[in-house]
């Protein structure tokens, strides 16, 4: 079921009703239901994988929750962690693995003979995996007791605002809610519901538009060069952002509307002034995951230089292949890493040259040029997790400043975007809108400025809102991005 | 809780209202279907329903005009509704007349052109020309879907008929003889000019053999039966092709295709009662534009001024004939 549909307007209204109509005590098993319903409508049967996922998990938890020590704990641990990362595998990865090694074979002139594993790649598959081991190694640590409610348990893995695309919730923040009687309030209803719209517009409006323009370029990118590819790529830098923090938002508002309070999963990420930055405002449900879980264990900040690159390498490598089972997620997670450690080694470069140009004395230029490449470095990187292949990929790279001087906004140049020149300010002009909400965000919270407003403007706001969902969406059928993953 | 209830309800009616003052100026509806919807609104005596064939201006034209202007200047005494678009097919005018009947449009004439390049797979399947939404619409079309029918578009409900995969691999004949898959027409070298692509593209797009069931031709029957109940009757034509490019590549052997495929046509329609106006063969290579177009590489029915002025005066005769017919069918009942 998308947050986008009919299905999800009809579904979510009477899952608000029950909820609060339903005594506390019922209310997980309402939920259980519902999100299981949720997932099914997608796939039935690939809901036995998150059930199998949260046995495993659930039993793990309780068998560590009985030994006292780590070393009595771990062999839960590594059962937990075979039985996730297997079926993660499994679905996800071994036909990539498996044909990487038969084009090794084969260019070796060696016989191998591995069938692909046919198998549609479960929805949300990497999400509920690495809560659930975020969970185990959580117990594991011994810094949460384990669940006893199997039903409680079960909702924490498959919550169905969050389910399918995150955020990554830790158990520390979510399962305890799940135990807290929530009572009608109009103040977070109203506060859940705008983040629904804003979601919304983000996605059906911002994301959905420009992705025509990416589809169409970077389905065929041989028939393109220079500024298309440019437009392109800048689009789709927008294009994965709206569709990503649109569905955390819609994610977040739902839960909110229930009375639950879900992470922040975006803040302003293209408004980083470095690619540290960039991370800590990215995804943060999967960044904060894959720092607290795999590079602080392989040694962090606090190791020696040879091993402090190994970790970081292995985390953006991990962070790569967990996007997709494909090299072209490998090379951007790999260009991340080169990003982050060029920009740890040469700290003092960029400051070096802004002083040798004097542009130190006037800090918001500072600024300004910090994020400007900042964000191209970001868009760079999006060419390799965007484009089909790495061919495509290279060719993209190769081509992006070639002919520049061809025009593109008039004559057929847009109509090869597969926009008209008329959507084509729409989208500039949504996007222009977006950066303005976020560059007032700099200076605030945008949702307490906005509770201060008058009335009418709030209203006139919102009806705009639901007139451009209503009325300014691409027809074209565009799924939100992250489920792939 | 009731005061939030009140608003929400409150904001429901707000957007309401404004959704139908937004579609009052800007019609919900898809581009094609406002486009055609628009021409029969007019009430005109003709319906000129066909693809940009009929409208194509080629950029040295000086005025314009479309067969439609040169026959309203061959027979100022009607009205006419040039409904043609690019890529025009035959179950959107199917699905366009159902819904002019439907809404009592009741013109003195329908004209449909056939093209026998959209029999071709590179056309009758491309996943631009299917028109989902647009036959959608004419089969439930209604103010109430005008307002809804853009936010009813978020959910995807109007799922497209054909995927791309299913376009590009779509099969490719000559005659009985397999010659490729659509995707081997569509790229790479297709892209650019040459006379050895430019004789397969004439295979792909004129070659084929059209078999008596295809689903062109049972939509044509369906019109036929549509328009005779509702005593309007129809002109079908076949347009004019650039024969002697044609012959020019594959000889005699396009000259019989096409003669086969009309006949083909000409029987299935005969079957209903209808002649066909065959002027499949009536202009001269210099009357058709794609040579000198740089939007296209390959051969179509795109018309010069001469062409389009050519194809009208052809077409005044059959268009007496048929008004004629009427009249004296209607005096005899």
């Amino acid at each position: 079921m998308l947050f986008n549909s009919i299905h999800f307007l009809i579904f979510f209204p009477i899952v608000f009703v029950l909820f609060f109509a339903c005594p506390h005590r019922f209310r997980w098993f309402l939920l259980l239901c519902a999100s299981y319903y949720f997932y099914m409508c997608w796939k039935a049967e690939y809901v036995l994988l998150i059930i199998a996922s949260t046995l495993l998990d659930y039993f793990m938890g309780l068998l560590m929750g009985r030994e006292p020590t780590k070393a009595g704990r771990r062999k839960y641990l590594i059962i937990s962690l075979i039985g996730n990362l297997g079926i993660l595998f499994m679905f996800k990865y071994f036909n990539f693995f498996n044909e990487t090694l038969r084009a090794t074979f084969t260019h070796f002139n060696m016989f191998y003979n591995v069938p692909a594993f046919k198998a549609l790649l479960p929805i949300g598959v990497s999400f509920y995996t690495f809560q659930t081991l975020s969970y185990s190694i959580e117990v594991y640590r011994g810094n949460i007791q384990p669940e006893k409610h199997v039903g409680i348990f079960a909702l924490y893995v498959a919550f169905f605002p969050q389910l399918v695309a995150g955020p990554i919730e830790r158990s520390q923040n979510l399962l305890p809610q799940f135990y807290k009687k929530m009572h009608l309030d109009a103040g977070r209803i109203v506060s859940g519901l705008q983040l629904i719209l804003w979601g919304m517009f983000k996605k059906v409006v911002i994301a959905d538009r420009l992705a025509v323009v990416v589809n169409m370029v970077y389905g065929n990118p041989y028939h393109y060069q220079g500024s298309s590819l440019i437009i392109a790529t800048l689009f789709f830098a927008f294009q994965i952002f709206c569709d990503f923090s649109g569905y955390s938002d819609i994610a977040i508002g739902t839960s909110q509307v229930m009375g639950f309070n879900l992470m922040r999963n975006f803040n302003r990420p293209y408004h980083a002034q470095s690619i540290s930055e960039f991370w800590q405002r990215w995804h943060i449900s999967l960044s904060t995951w894959f720092r607290d879980y795999v590079y602080i264990p392989l040694g962090g900040n606090k190791t020696t230089f040879s091993k402090w690159i190994f970790c970081i390498i292995t985390t953006f490598f991990l962070s790569g292949l967990w996007h997709g089972a494909n090299w072209t997620f490998i090379v951007w997670g790999m260009l991340h890493a080169v990003y982050y450690l060029a920009e740890k080694r040469y700290a003092g470069f960029t400051d070096a040259i802004f002083k040798f140009f004097r542009i130190h004395k006037i800090p918001a230029l500072q600024d300004i040029l910090r994020i400007l490449l900042t964000f191209g470095l970001v868009c760079f990187a999006w060419i390799f997790f965007r484009a089909n292949t790495i061919s495509d990929a290279l060719y993209i790279s190769t081509y992006l400043f070639t002919g520049l001087r061809e025009p593109f906004i008039f004559g057929n140049g847009m109509g090869a975007l597969g926009i008209t020149f008329h959507d084509f300010m729409i989208s500039i002009l949504l996007l222009v809108l977006m950066e303005w909400v976020h560059l007032i965000q700099r200076f605030g919270n945008i949702r307490e400025l906005f509770s201060k407003k008058p009335a009418w403007l709030r209203w006139a706001v919102y009806l705009f809102l639901t007139l451009c969902i209503m009325n300014l969406h691409a027809l074209e059928e565009i799924p939100f991005i992250y489920f792939q993953f | 809780m009731k005061k939030l209830v009140l608003k929400l309800a409150i904001f429901s009616l707000l957007i309401s209202l404004c959704q139908f003052l937004i579609v009052l100026k800007y019609p919900g509806i898809p581009d094609k279907a406002f486009r055609i919807r628009n021409r029969l609104q007019k009430n005109a005596d003709f319906i000129y329903f066909g693809s940009s064939a009929v409208y194509w201006t080629y950029p040295k034209d000086k005025n314009g005009k479309t067969i439609g202007d040169y026959l309203h200047d061959l027979l100022p005494e009607y009205t006419i509704a040039d409904a043609s678009m690019n890529s025009g097919k035959m179950d959107l005018y199917l699905a366009a007349i159902q819904y002019m009947i439907r809404t009592a449009h009741h013109p003195k004439l329908v004209i449909i052109p056939i093209e026998l390049r959209s029999f071709s797979p590179l056309w009758d399947r491309h996943t631009d020309y299917q028109y989902d939404r647009e036959k959608f619409y004419f089969k439930h079309g209604s103010i109430v879907l005008d307002m809804l029918y853009r936010p009813l578009a978020i959910d995807r409900r109007i799922k497209p008929s054909l995927t791309s995969t299913d376009y590009r691999r779509s099969k490719l004949y000559n005659g009985d003889e397999y010659i490729g898959d659509v995707e081997d027409f569509v790229s790479g070298p297709f892209l650019t000019y040459s006379e050895e692509h430019l004789k397969k593209a004439i295979e792909a797009r004129y070659m084929l053999k059209i078999p008596e069931d295809h689903h062109i031709i049972k939509d044509m029957a369906a019109i036929v039966r549509l328009l005779r109940d509702a005593d309007i009757p129809v002109l079908f034509y076949i347009t004019p092709i650039d024969h002697q490019t044609g012959e020019q590549y594959w000889e005699d052997l396009f000259d019989e295709r096409i003669q086969k495929n009309i006949h083909t046509i000409q029987a299935a329609l005969a079957k209903e009662g209808e002649q066909l106006f065959n002027i499949a063969f009536s202009l001269d290579q210099t009357e058709f534009t794609w040579r000198q177009d740089p939007d296209f590489n390959y051969m179509n029915e795109h018309l010069s001024e001469p062409g389009k002025r050519h194809v009208a005066r052809l077409l005044v005769k059959p268009i007496e004939e048929k008004l004629a017919a009427e009249t004296d069918r209607k005096k005899l009942f």
